[in-house]
């Protein structure tokens, strides 16, 4: 198309194609507003941690005060405990959301397993912050599990640990950021061609081995997906800290929450950045050691 | 006779209110290359997914080497499979998926090593030990899961249409070589495919199945040339099937009428009463035309109504006074154009009359 036969003289000027103007006109809308509305307003949070503060607003200037003050500070503290939360919350949701998922890629016929996965969005048709809320009464001293307890037999008093406390944020997180889990971790077991199984278990490996050695392998980016998933979401958590945590239960997000409040911008941003910066380490890590594209590709082949 | 290593006894399975499988019963022999021969939906795959513990009879008897197998799953039968689409371990080596086997029975790793080599040597991937499986081809990939299924030394090796997922060329050369590896090896084949070229060309033995029913087991050339069912007629290509009436009938003859010639065969099992029609095979190879019609004991009168040329053979296409249609297959060409009237001939020996 646009040569001009005979031996005439070529055009210097590549004509444009007018598909691949389309093409790129239509990327270039969501491209712009990802830039507009997340990258560009990141680079300025960056930007602004190594700012000063001056009275109740900023100053530009090249300080790493704020990064000082959060990495000697007792904040330093609270992102231990969120690694740490965030992590337990994760370990727990993959423990519980595995066999979920595997039953449903397994065991259920896929039609019937379509619309359990369905009722897994339930949940997030009530508001997160009622849905937590909820909690406070069903863990509260006065409410129905102490009641169940106490009913039975097995407790005197009433369990005070169970709200305003680690349990009572682990249980938050885990239910909040669990059923996200299941969807990837669903996905690839599903991915996983039942004749590698077969295969499996003719050459002489019973199920426990043919799981180890094939299936759990083979699902391993659902794993690592859902891992970033309940990690991520859990680690960024404001609200469950708040209500489920007690008064002073700090996580990173609460934390940075209220320091916004005591409109210290600059240390607020430096721990915004730090976040951020061990987020892109993980899925860095996780682009490295799984190629993304191949799993999507076995997604899509599914 | 001694005991056959897998005999399948009234084996029937239902998928839902389908019959795939319907009084099945078989007989496999040590070092024998058996075929599961018929069109797909005739039951093959599933017959062959029970004998490997993959999916449970409904009804009869599994036995392999006169243990019944019903209670034993499919990690303990000790047999190999090879699938149509591979299935080889995509996170393996090509080393890792053929040693996988032995790994599971924790054979010491000197074993491994040494028999990993020799089965890649036999099926001619030595030096790719070290491969990613995802990156060989199609072919190369069959053959590592063909040395993996192989590397167990299983009693009997179940091969699901292995062959069905690659090029025509391809095709060709592994069937010689997966016969040539079975005599080497020594190990009891069985086989499933709907080729019916295939099928000839490397079995023993085959069992043609139809809707679930085993309608025939016999030797290749015993299925080509002596088919009992109009359908095992249908399915090797090249067979008449025409209509005769029946004048009289003895123990193990009839007199049958085609066109308007009367000659005596061989007769069906079964009953054949007197004044009804049956149906018969002749081979295209076996009819006559023209000259040659002349030297046949059976020669009726015919027109040629199409000449299809197919390189090594030309099918004369002729039609009887009674309508009826005939394919006369010769090496060359003996009429010159469709309409020319013609002598058709074959001889009592290759008629079959059939059951159906």
């Amino acid at each position: 198309m646009g040569t001009v036969q005979g031996g005439a003289v070529q055009v210097g000027v590549r004509r444009a194609d007018p598909s691949r103007v389309a093409r790129y006109g239509i990327l270039a809308i969501p491209m712009l507003f990802v830039a507009l509305f997340f990258i560009v307003p990141l680079a300025l949070m960056v930007v602004g941690s190594f700012w000063e503060r001056a009275g109740f607003w900023v100053r530009p200037a090249f300080s790493v005060r704020a990064y000082a003050e959060f990495l000697t500070g007792v904040r330093l503290f609270v992102l231990r405990r969120s690694l740490a939360v965030a992590g337990v919350a994760t370990l727990a949701g993959l423990v519980i959301a595995y066999p979920i998922a595997y039953f449903l890629a397994r065991h259920v016929p896929e039609r019937t397993s379509r619309s359990m996965l369905l009722l897994f969005t339930v949940p997030f048709v009530i508001n997160y912050v009622i849905r937590n809320f909820a909690w406070t009464y069903l863990l509260g001293r006065t409410g129905p599990v102490n009641g169940m307890l106490m009913a039975a037999g097995l407790i005197h008093r009433p369990l005070d640990w169970l709200l305003f406390s680690d349990v009572a944020v682990l249980v938050g997180l885990i239910t909040s950021y669990m059923p996200f889990m299941v969807y990837p971790l669903w996905l690839a077991v599903a991915a996983v061609d039942r004749r590698l199984v077969e295969a499996s278990w003719l050459l002489g490996a019973n199920p426990r081995v043919t799981f180890l050695k094939v299936t759990l392998p083979l699902s391993m980016p659902g794993i690592f997906a859902a891992v970033i998933f309940g990690f991520v979401g859990s680690f960024g958590e404001s609200a469950v800290p708040i209500i489920l945590g007690g008064v002073g239960y700090q996580m990173m997000g609460n934390t940075i929450t209220s320091t916004l409040g005591v409109l210290n911008y600059p240390l607020a941003a430096a721990m915004s950045s730090v976040v951020l910066a061990a987020m892109l380490l993980f899925l860095a890590g996780w682009y490295l050691v799984f190629d993304v594209r191949s799993f999507l590709g076995k997604l899509v082949r599914w | 006779m001694p005991e056959p290593l897998l005999s399948l006894h009234e084996v029937t399975k239902r998928f839902g209110s389908t019959v795939v499988a319907d009084r099945v019963s078989f007989a496999v022999h040590r070092g024998e290359f058996f075929t599961l021969l018929g069109p797909s939906g005739s039951g093959k795959s599933t017959i062959l997914r029970m004998i490997a513990g993959l999916e449970r009879p409904d009804r009869g008897r599994v036995l392999i080497s006169g243990r019944d197998m019903a209670d034993v799953p499919p990690w303990r039968r000790g047999l190999g499979m090879v699938f149509q689409q591979y299935a080889v371990f995509p996170h393996m080596t090509v080393a890792d998926n053929v040693g996988y086997g032995l790994r599971v029975r924790r054979l010491p790793r000197d074993v491994i090593e040494a028999r990993v080599a020799e089965l890649l040597a036999l099926v001619g991937l030595a030096g790719m030990a070290r491969k990613n499986v995802t990156v060989l081809s199609g072919g190369e990939q069959q053959r590592v899961a063909l040395a993996r299924a192989l590397a167990i030394e299983p009693a009997l090796l179940l091969l699901d249409e292995p062959l069905g997922a690659l090029d025509e060329k391809i095709r060709r050369d592994m069937q010689t070589e997966l016969k040539e590896i079975q005599r080497k090896t020594g190990t009891t084949f069985v086989y499933v495919t709907h080729d019916q070229e295939e099928a000839l060309t490397m079995s023993d033995r085959i069992a043609v199945f139809h809707q679930g029913v085993c309608v025939q087991c016999d030797a290749p050339e015993v299925l080509f040339r002596r088919p009992r069912t109009r359908f095992v007629a249908g399915f090797f290509r090249g067979s008449n099937l025409v209509e005769g009436d029946v004048l009289d009938h003895t123990d193990t003859q009839l007199r049958v009428r085609i066109g308007e010639r009367s000659l005596v065969v061989g007769r069906p099992p079964g009953l054949v009463p007197r004044g009804s029609r049956v149906a018969v095979a002749i081979r295209a190879e076996n009819v006559r035309i023209g000259s040659a019609a002349r030297r046949c004991s059976v020669q009726l009168d015919a027109v040629v109504s199409a000449i299809v040329y197919r390189g090594t053979t030309v099918d004369h296409i002729v039609e009887l006074r009674d309508g009826q249609r005939l394919a006369a297959t010769s090496t060359r060409r003996e009429i010159d154009a469709p309409g020319a009237r013609t002598p058709c001939g074959f001889d009592p020996e290759d008629v079959v009359v059939l059951e159906d």
